[in-house]
């Protein structure tokens, strides 16, 4: 890939990339931050690009790297996620009605709860729309185990978005108002 | 085709919901789970997950991206048309990303394509016009920005009834490590008043490179 087009492609991605790297982390500066040294490693390895796959796949799986680099330094698992971090919203939009928001952030949260391996596979698949095949390529894994795992999230989601909400809604007889549909 | 032996387990499924199965398949499944309440309930359970997920995150698309991206994915910034700046320190976020992308460039010695100066509407290049306001704004101005605090003004005069001053705004980093300030122009030739915000961004050989933005 000539040089231009590479660059192009990169700053073509960064939506989808911060998209997708908000939803690994946890919140949006989190996420960039993980985009934005995806980029520098990119930038710094971009002979090891193959010229004719997808750029994006190719970022993809740097971001998860990073991402998966980053929690093993810190040491933490998963739990270590602040959950209600997912609820972070971008602001400023009066378009989006607050049930929609309130929504939007209750599947945040859900998708937090997963595990990490879960998680990444949820996001590439249902959240970026790759293929099964393309994911299994840039994790690196067999076609089965993405789909076990990609079963294993959506099922644990399902079930969490039809849980009435825990933690900070008190407990009463309204609890099961607030629920997903 | 409603003979093959079919498992309905859990991946089948969600390949299912997904479509990613074979067409041959998809069909088996689809006249197998007419008989299985149970996997038709995993089915619904995974399509409302999918659905769910889908655009959960979908919020960050509408932001505009942060010109520290831009700049880590190695080009200066160009605005998007969407992009309305409020007021004049915001707008000088994109072009911050090609002013330092051009100050990276000459410290990496690396080739970076940067937004030609001529190609941004409206662009006045700082040193454009020699003038004595002019000069008493330069050599106001990088001494200002050399040791001046954020928030500090700077005066300068040029004729009797030409004058300006300039107010420091925030220092910051660009990703690749280029230091650079904001600043905002204040002045007065004659009956006519102009206000201009700017950007300055060291290059390898620590002097300023300045750019001038448009004024209201």
């Amino acid at each position: 890939m000539a040089d231009a087009t590479f660059d192009q492609e990169l700053v073509a991605a960064l939506p989808k990339l911060r998209r997708f790297a908000f939803g690994l982390a946890g919140s949006i500066d989190e996420g960039d931050d993980l985009v934005q040294a995806a980029c520098e490693r990119a930038l710094a390895r971009r002979d090891q690009y193959k010229p004719g796959t997808r750029l994006v796949s190719w970022m993809y799986r740097i971001v998860q790297t990073v991402w998966i680099d980053r929690l093993r330094h810190r040491r933490r698992g998963p739990a270590a996620m602040d959950p209600t971090a997912l609820a972070e919203l971008p602001g400023g939009d009066a378009a989006v009605e607050m049930e929609s928001r309130l929504a939007l952030a209750e599947v945040r949260r859900a998708i937090a709860g997963l595990t990490p391996e879960q998680r990444t596979v949820l996001l590439l698949i249902s959240v970026e729309g790759v293929a099964y095949r393309e994911a299994a390529e840039i994790l690196q894994l067999p076609i089965g185990t993405v789909m076990s795992r990609l079963a294993r999230a959506r099922l644990a989601l399902g079930e969490a978005l039809e849980q009435p909400r825990s933690g900070s809604e008190p407990k009463g007889s309204n609890a099961n108002v607030i629920k997903l549909r | 085709m409603n003979d093959l032996p079919l498992n309905l387990d859990q991946e089948t499924l969600v390949a299912y919901v997904d479509k990613e199965l074979p067409p041959a398949q998809a069909a088996a499944v689809e006249a197998a789970l007419m008989q299985n309440a149970v996997a038709r309930e995993t089915v619904r359970q995974l399509r409302l997950s999918g659905a769910a997920a889908a655009h959960a995150f979908d919020g960050v698309l509408n932001e505009p991206v942060p010109d520290r991206l831009l700049l880590a994915a190695g080009v200066g910034g160009v605005p998007p048309a969407s992009r309305r700046p409020r007021w004049p320190m915001r707008r000088l976020l994109p072009l911050a990303a090609s002013l330092a992308a051009l100050a990276i460039g000459l410290v990496g010695g690396y080739e970076l394509r940067l937004i030609q100066a001529d190609q941004v509407e409206g662009y006045v290049p700082a040193a454009a016009v020699v003038d004595p306001l002019n000069t008493a704004y330069e050599s106001t101005l990088m001494p200002a920005l050399d040791s001046g605090a954020e928030g500090q003004a700077f005066a300068y005069t040029g004729t009797a009834e030409d004058h300006g001053s300039i107010k420091l705004g925030r220092r910051f980093t660009t990703g690749f490590g280029a230091e650079c300030r904001e600043f905002a122009r204040h002045e007065t030739r004659g009956s006519s008043t102009q206000e201009n915000a700017g950007i300055a961004c060291r290059g390898a050989d620590q002097s300023w490179n300045v750019m001038l933005l448009p004024g209201q």
